[in-house]
C-alpha cells in the first residue's frame, strides 16, 4: 500500500455510482454498530468480502486491511472481558478477573465489529477513484472544498504512513530505542512505566513527522492554488460526470429493501 | 519575441517574519530590479540560501499573500501586481513547479492531475480528454494517463507536474529546483521536455537551479543571486565572465557530463587481508509489498576494507538505498549474510547497530525534532550512552566546525534548508561511528556547503572511518571516493578500487569549497 487506497480496476463495484456505494457503506456501518449478534456481524463481514472479491480486489489489499486492524482487534478482544464484568454465567472467577459467557460473546462481537466496520468503509475506498469520490460527495450536497479535503486526506494516508516509517528509521539509526529494551536495561520492570517509556520514546518521531507534514501540507496548498483552486468568479466544472445506470438503480433498491428487512427483523425477532 | 517585459521587479525586497519572539526579521530579497522578456528562459542560480526559492514564490504570488512577511517594492507579472491578486488569479498566467514531486501531485491519477486546473477554470468537460492527451504528448508521457503519480519515476513525476502547470496555457512557467531530487537521466528528461514545449509554443521560463549544466545548455539568461541581491544578470557567457565569483560563492560551474570513474578490479572492493568493514555474501532482498516481484538486491557479494570511501552509484531504483539500509539493519536480507564492523547484522535491531553505523539521510526533516540545534546534535550520542562531558565536547567542536555556534540555541526546524542539512549531518557525525553512510550528501546544496560536509567525511575517512556515499554526482565521486560500487537492477554491475591515475585527469572539475580543515578531534575516536 505505497500509492493510494483506491485499487484501479473495472469490477462491478467500481462501476457502481459513488452515491450508491456511499449508501451501501453507510447502511453496513449503521447496522454493524447496532447489531449485537456475532452471527449477523460475521454474515456482514462475509458479505463485504464477497463483494470485494467478486469485484476482483486482490487478496493482498484485503490482507492489508486485516493487518492494520489486527492490533485493535486483538486489544479489544483481550481487554473487553477484563473490563466488562457483566453476565451471569461465570466461567472463570480469579480475583478481579471475571470471565462470563456473556462478556466473552460480547468480546467476539466486538472483535468482528471492528473489521466489519472497516471493510464497510473499504467497499467504497478501494473501488472509488479520488475524482469520483469528490464528485459523488459534491453531488450529495457536500461543499467542493470539504470533498477535496476529505479526498486529499485519504490520498495522503499512505504517504504519511511512509513518512512515519522514514522518520522512525532515521531516529532509530541515531540510536533511538523504540522497543522498550533500553528501559528494561535501565531496570524498569513495571509494565505501566515500561509502556510510558515506550510512548515517550516516540516523541522524536511524532515531532519530526509533524514538522514534515506541516511543510508538505503547505506545499500541497500552494500547488492547488497555483492550479486555480479558489479562482474567484468561476463555476467549477467536473471531468467525471455521474449518471445512474439501470444497474445502479437496481442496486440502490436492493440496498433499501435489505435495510428495511434487516431493521424489521431486529424489531420483530 | 515581444520587447515589453512580461516580468518586472522594481526595488523588490522581502523580509520573513521571525519564527521566534526574540528573533529578527530575515531579509531574503534585497532591492531587486530586473525585467524578463516574454519567451525567454531565465535560470536563477546562487548559493544555498541566496533567495532563489523566495524569488520563485514572489513570481507565483505565494509571496506576499499568505506567507508571513513584509514586502517593499513591486513585482509585476503578466501585467498584474502580485501584491494585489491571489495565487489562483495569478495562476492564469503563471504555472508553478516545485522541487518535491510528491507535494505537488495530489491527485490519484495522472489524468486527474491534469484535469484539476481545467476544472478549476470551468473548462468544458467534453474538451478535457483531448487536452489531457495533448499535454501528455507534449511532455513525452503518452500512455501514462491512468497511472498513479507516485508509481512514476522522479523525472516522470516532474514532467506530469510541468504538464499540470501548463494545462491552462499560462504564459510563464516558474520552476523551483525541479531536478534536485532526480538522477541524471530524470534531469535530462525534464530539460528535454521543456525544450520540446518551447519549440511548440511561446513560453517564458524561469528556473531556479543549483545544478548549472542544463541551464548552460538551454537557458537564454542567467541571474546570479547572493544574499537576496542580484550579483550578475546576463546571457550564459556569465558562466565564463563571472567564473571566479561563481567559484567564490560555491555555485557549480557547468561542465561536460561525467561518467563513473574507471576501476582497477571487478572482483571486490578490497585491497588487504584484514577483516573487511562491510561484507555482503550472496545477499538477496525482495520488498514484501509494493515491489514488482523482482529482487531489489539479487545475489550481491561485496567486501569493503576499513577506511574506504565508497561511491555507491546507479540509477534511481537500482538498489542503492536498499543496499545501504542493510548496513544498519533497517532492512534484513531475504537471503544471504551481511557483516558490518565484525557483527552479523541479521536479527540485530537498528538501535543496536547505531553505535557502529551512522546514517545521514538526504532529507534533514526525517531527523530534526529537538528544540535547539545543540540538543539535536547531542541526541545521537545521548542515545548511545556517551558521557555528558564528552557529548558536550563533541557538540562544541561540531558547532564550531560547521559555523553553527550562533544558532546553537535556535530551533533547527526554523532554519533554512542548507543549515538544516548541516545540523542533521553534524548530529550523525557526533555519534563517532566506525562506518558512515551518506545518502546524496550534495543534492540540493551549493559547492560550499557540500564541500563542508564532504571535507568532514573525508577527514573521518582518513582517521579510519569507512564511508559509503550514495550519489548521482560523478564529480564528487571522482574527487572523493577511493572505491566504487555501481548497481544496476539490484545487481553489482561493477565494483573495485578507483584508478588513481584517472583522478589526475580531472583538472576541469571544479573543487568543492569546504572550509579549511580544523582538527575536529585530534585524538581520533
Amino acid at each position: 500500500m505505497d500509492a493510494d487506497l483506491y485499487v484501479p480496476g473495472n469490477g462491478w463495484l467500481h462501476r457502481v455510482d459513488p452515491r450508491v456505494k456511499f449508501l451501501i457503506s453507510l447502511v453496513l456501518l449503521v447496522l454493524c454498530l447496532i447489531w449485537r449478534s456475532w452471527p449477523l456481524m460475521l454474515a456482514a463481514l462475509i458479505l463485504e468480502h464477497l463483494m470485494l472479491l467478486t469485484d476482483h480486489i486482490p487478496w493482498k489489499n484485503i490482507a492489508w486491511v486485516w493487518k492494520i486492524l489486527a492490533v485493535i482487534i486483538v486489544l479489544i478482544v483481550v481487554l473487553w472481558p477484563i473490563f466488562d464484568r457483566s453476565g451471569t454465567h461465570v466461567l472463570v472467577g480469579w480475583g478481579w478477573l471475571r470471565l462470563t459467557r456473556e462478556n466473552l460473546l460480547m468480546a467476539a462481537v466486538m472483535g468482528l465489529r471492528i473489521p466489519a466496520l472497516g471493510f464497510a468503509c473499504f467497499l467504497t475506498l478501494f473501488t472509488t477513484s479520488q475524482a469520483k469520490l469528490i464528485r459523488g460527495a459534491v453531488a450529495l450536497g457536500m461543499p467542493y472544498s470539504a470533498g477535496l479535503t476529505l479526498a486529499t486526506a485519504l490520498r495522503y494516508i499512505p504517504v504519511f504512513a511512509r513518512i512515519v516509517t522514514q522518520v522512525r528509521d532515521a531516529q532509530r539509526a541515531r540510536g533511538l530505542d523504540l522497543s522498550g529494551e533500553g528501559a528494561r536495561m535501565r531496570g524498569i520492570r513495571n509494565p505501566f512505566s515500561l509502556m510510558l517509556a515506550r510512548a515517550r520514546a516516540w516523541v522524536p518521531v511524532i515531532v519530526a513527522v509533524l514538522i514534515r507534514a506541516y511543510r508538505m501540507s503547505r506545499s500541497v496548498g500552494w500547488a492547488m492554488e497555483s492550479r486555480g483552486l479558489g479562482l474567484p468568479g468561476v463555476k467549477r466544472s467536473y471531468r467525471v460526470r455521474l449518471a445512474m445506470r439501470p444497474a445502479d438503480w437496481a442496486i440502490l433498491v436492493a440496498t433499501i429493501v435489505f435495510t428495511v428487512l434487516a431493521i424489521a427483523a431486529m424489531v420483530l425477532l | 519575441m515581444n520587447d515589453a517585459p512580461i516580468i518586472t521587479a522594481n526595488h523588490l525586497s522581502w523580509w520573513y517574519t521571525p519564527q521566534t519572539d526574540e528573533g529578527e526579521p530575515v531579509k531574503a530579497l534585497n532591492e531587486l530590479d530586473f525585467s524578463i522578456l516574454p519567451g525567454s528562459f531565465t535560470g536563477i542560480i546562487g548559493p544555498t540560501g541566496a533567495g532563489k526559492s523566495t524569488l520563485c514564490m514572489a513570481l507565483t504570488g505565494i509571496i506576499p499573500n499568505p506567507d508571513d512577511g513584509t514586502m517593499r517594492g513591486t513585482m509585476t507579472v503578466a501585467g498584474r501586481n502580485t501584491a494585489e491578486c491571489g495565487i489562483a488569479e495569478l495562476s492564469s498566467d503563471v504555472g508553478y513547479v516545485q522541487q518535491d514531486p510528491e507535494s505537488q501531485l495530489f491527485c490519484a491519477s495522472v489524468e486527474d492531475e491534469l484535469a484539476f486546473p481545467m476544472e478549476s477554470r470551468g473548462v468544458d468537460p467534453g474538451r478535457m480528454d483531448e487536452r489531457i492527451d495533448g499535454l501528455l504528448h507534449l511532455v513525452g508521457m503518452d500512455g501514462y494517463r491512468r497511472r498513479v503519480p507516485t508509481s512514476l519515476s522522479g523525472g516522470q513525476m516532474q514532467r506530469v507536474a510541468i504538464a499540470a502547470a501548463l494545462a491552462c496555457h499560462p504564459r510563464i512557467l516558474v520552476l523551483d529546483e525541479p531536478t534536485a531530487a532526480l538522477d541524471p537521466e530524470g534531469t535530462r528528461e525534464v530539460f528535454q521536455a521543456l525544450d520540446t514545449i518551447r519549440a511548440a509554443r511561446e513560453l517564458t521560463i524561469v528556473m531556479a537551479q543549483q545544478d548549472t549544466d542544463g541551464l548552460a545548455r538551454y537557458a537564454d539568461h542567467i541571474m546570479l543571486l547572493d544574499s537576496g541581491s542580484i550579483t550578475a544578470f546576463g546571457d550564459t557567457t556569465l558562466f565564463t565572465t563571472h567564473r571566479d565569483k561563481l567559484i567564490e560563492l560555491g555555485v557549480a560551474l557547468p561542465g561536460r557530463e561525467l561518467g563513473p570513474p574507471a576501476i582497477v578490479t571487478d572482483a571486490a572492493v578490497r585491497t588487504g587481508e584484514r577483516q573487511p568493514a562491510i561484507s555482503f555474501e550472496h545477499v538477496t532482498y525482495r520488498y514484501p509489498e509494493g515491489g514488482n516481484g523482482s529482487a531489489a538486491l539479487d545475489d550481491v557479494n561485496l567486501a569493503i576494507d576499513r577506511g574506504a570511501f565508497v561511491g555507491l552509484i546507479g540509477r534511481n531504483g537500482s538498489g542503492k538505498t536498499t543496499l545501504a539500509r542493510h548496513l544498519n539493519g533497517m532492512l534484513q536480507p531475504s537471503a544471504g549474510t551481511v557483516t558490518v564492523d565484525g557483527l552479523h547484522v541479521g536479527g540485530r535491531r537498528v538501535g543496536e547497530m547505531a553505535s557502529h553505523v551512522g546514517y545521514a539521510f538526504q532529507n534533514p526533516d526525517h531527523q530534526i525534532f529537538c528544540s535547539t540545534t545543540r540538543e539535536e546534535i547531542a541526541f545521537g550520542p545521548l542515545c548511545l550512552g556517551v558521557p555528558r562531558e564528552e557529548i558536550s565536547r563533541r557538540v562544541g567542536r561540531l558547532l564550531s566546525r560547521f559555523g553553527l555556534e550562533d544558532i546553537a540555541g535556535q530551533s533547527p526546524a526554523t532554519l533554512g534548508y542548507g543549515q538544516r542539512r548541516l545540523v542533521a549531518f553534524a548530529s550523525v557525525l557526533a555519534m563517532h561511528t566506525p562506518i558512515l553512510v551518506l545518502d546524496e550528501p550534495t543534492a540540493g546544496l551549493d559547492r560550499r556547503l557540500s564541500g563542508m560536509i564532504l571535507d568532514a567525511a573525508s577527514q573521518r575517512c582518513r582517521q579510519g572511518t569507512t564511508i559509503v556515499m550514495i550519489s548521482h554526482d560523478m564529480r564528487t565521486v571522482r574527487q572523493r571516493c577511493t572505491y566504487l560500487i555501481e548497481l544496476e537492477d539490484g545487481h553489482v554491475r561493477a565494483a573495485g578500487r578507483i584508478e588513481p591515475q584517472k583522478n589526475g585527469q580531472l583538472e576541469h572539475v571544479q573543487p568543492e569549497l569546504g572550509l579549511p580543515e580544523p582538527c575536529e578531534y585530534g585524538e581520533g575516536h
